[in-house]
């Protein structure tokens, strides 16, 4: 039977390495496609997922078993992308959709699967591509790490303000204003 | 849209709320219509590309895995004041309501308590793995012979300079060369002056190049590597006074690269940080790009960003294997090569980085950037 996120964390932190390579392997994509979501670079989306991990392993023994292994990821890895931008007032590096984003060189564009029904169906793949990254990169910083948490990390509001350190009150009117302003952005296209 | 909507969509209420609500949605025609735009609204922001993490970034995780392993071996014995004091505290606590000798007793623990916080503070403090200031000495030189084994990098680049000399020559390429850099090296340690340096910071990051180049490290205890280390300290300095070069950071990095195998782990600290900083002052250009690349390769915890568009592209286009196979040298030789062609000799690169070089090498032949001849240091190389 599989060992819980837990188990794993506070094995790693007596000692045992290979629980925090199994924890690795579980959140891997997941952190890359957090902090690609946050700068739509895919460098620093590795960098910053090694880093995360790298300061799991110097900050191990502060892990409280108290706390869920993926609130504890995910509040280093806030932690560093505040770092890494925020404190130093530096504005998250804008790249074009049609930069070489994958090591085969297809481009940002090229990523976005295909759609086959709904309303998506009525925008081009390459018009959905820009209208989400558009519309994420227009949401103010804390709006968009909610709305990321919540819609590609699969968090809950309780969760996310466990990490984020702030009421759920607080991430619930973050993400009620995260998708009012989506809606403003994307309403042509939903319209 | 209503904030009830976002929710029911993102799965954030409860049954009996959801029930609710679909009962009111059923009634209310708006209520519908704003579902569905929700739906529709989180359909497209769900169509945002995921991406599969590259299998380098695994391999980095595993090599930092094993560097903290090695630098938390584990909690060793307790030290001679640490049971110097446990003592004391358990004599304390056995006397604490006896009335014999209590007060001599009570003294020698407390002396105990003393002695060992005492020697707790004459041992300095270990440096943290966070560094913001230059204000960072190299450790004196150990008496024991810290470098008493090369690591494997060394040890591979001296063995491929000399077997590149004996094979393929027997001699060094130009007549007299071996014999111009002996005296070239001498004149440079002859001329270092009180301070360390060996020119200005330029001057001196190029010189310790050349020492490190002929087999110097600050780990060892040679004369001439304590001549690299007095360098290496006055570029140090410099650096603490916003006087940097990318020459000197690439002799720091080097230097570290070369060493980091035995020096304790304050050191590493000091010196990754002393090089982090030292990167941020450098101003942009090419001397600055190749030592940031340098840094970054060597395992600094070094922010991609700092790298020019140029350098990065290098440096994410080199497969992490070979990258954690390369030594600094190696590596800014290939960088410095893939700008348009530097002496190289590929008889020193590994057997992964060789397949690569010689690929890099034929391309940029093919497309007219290189010379047809390579000189390397070593030997004429033909393509």
């Amino acid at each position: 039977m599989p060992r819980s996120d837990r188990e794993l964390m506070v094995a790693y932190s007596k000692g045992d390495d290979q629980a925090l390579a199994e924890l690795y392997d579980r959140y891997e994509r997941a952190l890359v496609n957090f902090f690609f979501k946050m700068c739509y670079d895919r460098d620093q989306a590795e960098d910053l997922t090694h880093d995360t991990f790298v300061r799991i392993m110097r900050h191990r023994r502060k892990y409280k078993p108290k706390a869920a292994f993926r609130t504890f990821l995910y509040t280093v890895a806030r932690n560093l992308w505040i770092d890494a931008y925020r404190s130093r007032k530096a504005a998250p590096r804008t790249v074009s959709t049609d930069r070489q984003t994958t090591e085969d060189g297809r481009s940002l564009l090229d990523l976005l699967p295909s759609v086959e029904d709904g309303v998506i169906k009525r925008v081009s793949d390459a018009e959905a591509a820009r209208c989400v990254r558009d519309a994420l990169e227009d949401l103010p910083d804390g709006q968009r790490m909610v709305f990321v948490m919540a819609e590609y990390q699969g968090l809950k509001y309780r969760e996310i303000a466990d990490i984020l350190d702030v009421p759920e009150g607080t991430i619930k009117s973050r993400m009620h204003a995260a998708v009012k302003r989506l809606r403003g952005i994307l309403g042509r296209t939903l319209s | 849209m209503r904030p009830e909507i976002v929710d029911y969509v993102r799965g954030e209420l409860s049954a009996r709320e959801e029930t609710v609500l679909r009962a009111r949605i059923e009634k209310d025609p708006a209520l519908e219509r704003e579902l569905e735009e929700a739906q529709a609204l989180f359909g497209i922001m769900g169509q945002g590309p995921e991406i599969e993490p590259r299998a380098a970034l695994r391999i980095r995780f595993v090599a930092s895995l094993e560097a903290q392993r090695e630098r938390e071996p584990g909690r060793s014995a307790p030290s001679l004041g640490e049971r110097l004091a446990f003592l004391g505290g358990l004599v304390i606590f056995r006397l604490r309501n006896s009335s014999a000798f209590r007060v001599a007793a009570l003294s020698i623990a407390v002396h105990l308590v003393a002695l060992y916080l005492l020697l707790q503070h004459w041992v300095p403090a270990q440096a943290e793995d966070k560094h913001t200031t230059f204000i960072v000495k190299l450790p004196p030189a150990k008496a024991e012979p810290v470098g008493l084994r090369p690591s494997e990098a060394f040890v591979g680049r001296l063995a491929g300079r000399n077997r590149s000399i004996e094979v393929k020559l027997g001699k060094a390429a130009v007549p007299g060369q071996a014999k111009a850099i002996r005296s070239g090296i001498e004149e440079l340690v002859g001329g270092q002056a009180d301070d360390g340096s060996l020119g200005d910071v330029a001057q001196t990051g190029y010189g310790s190049l050349a020492l490190l180049a002929e087999g110097e490290c600050s780990a060892f205890l040679t004369e001439k590597s304590r001549n690299l280390r007095r360098a290496l300290e006055y570029v140090a300095e410099q650096g603490a006074e916003g006087n940097v070069h990318g020459a000197a950071v690439c002799a720091l990095v080097e230097d570290y690269a070369l060493s980091y195998s035995w020096i304790p782990e304050a050191r590493q600290a000091a010196r990754a940080a002393l090089i982090v900083d030292l990167l941020a002052e450098l101003p942009r250009g090419p001397a600055s790009d190749e030592a940031r690349l340098v840094a970054k390769l060597a395992g600094f915890p070094l922010d991609s960003s700092r790298l020019s568009a140029e350098a990065r592209a290098l440096y994410t286009g080199l497969p992490r294997a070979w990258i954690l196979d390369l030594e600094p040298s190696r590596l800014r030789a290939t960088v410095a090569f893939a700008r348009g062609g530097v002496p190289l000799d590929p008889e020193r690169l590994n057997r992964w980085v060789r397949p690569f070089f010689l690929g890099v090498l034929k391309r940029l032949r093919e497309g007219g950037a290189v010379a047809e001849r390579i000189v390397t240091l070593q030997s004429p190389y033909r393509l």
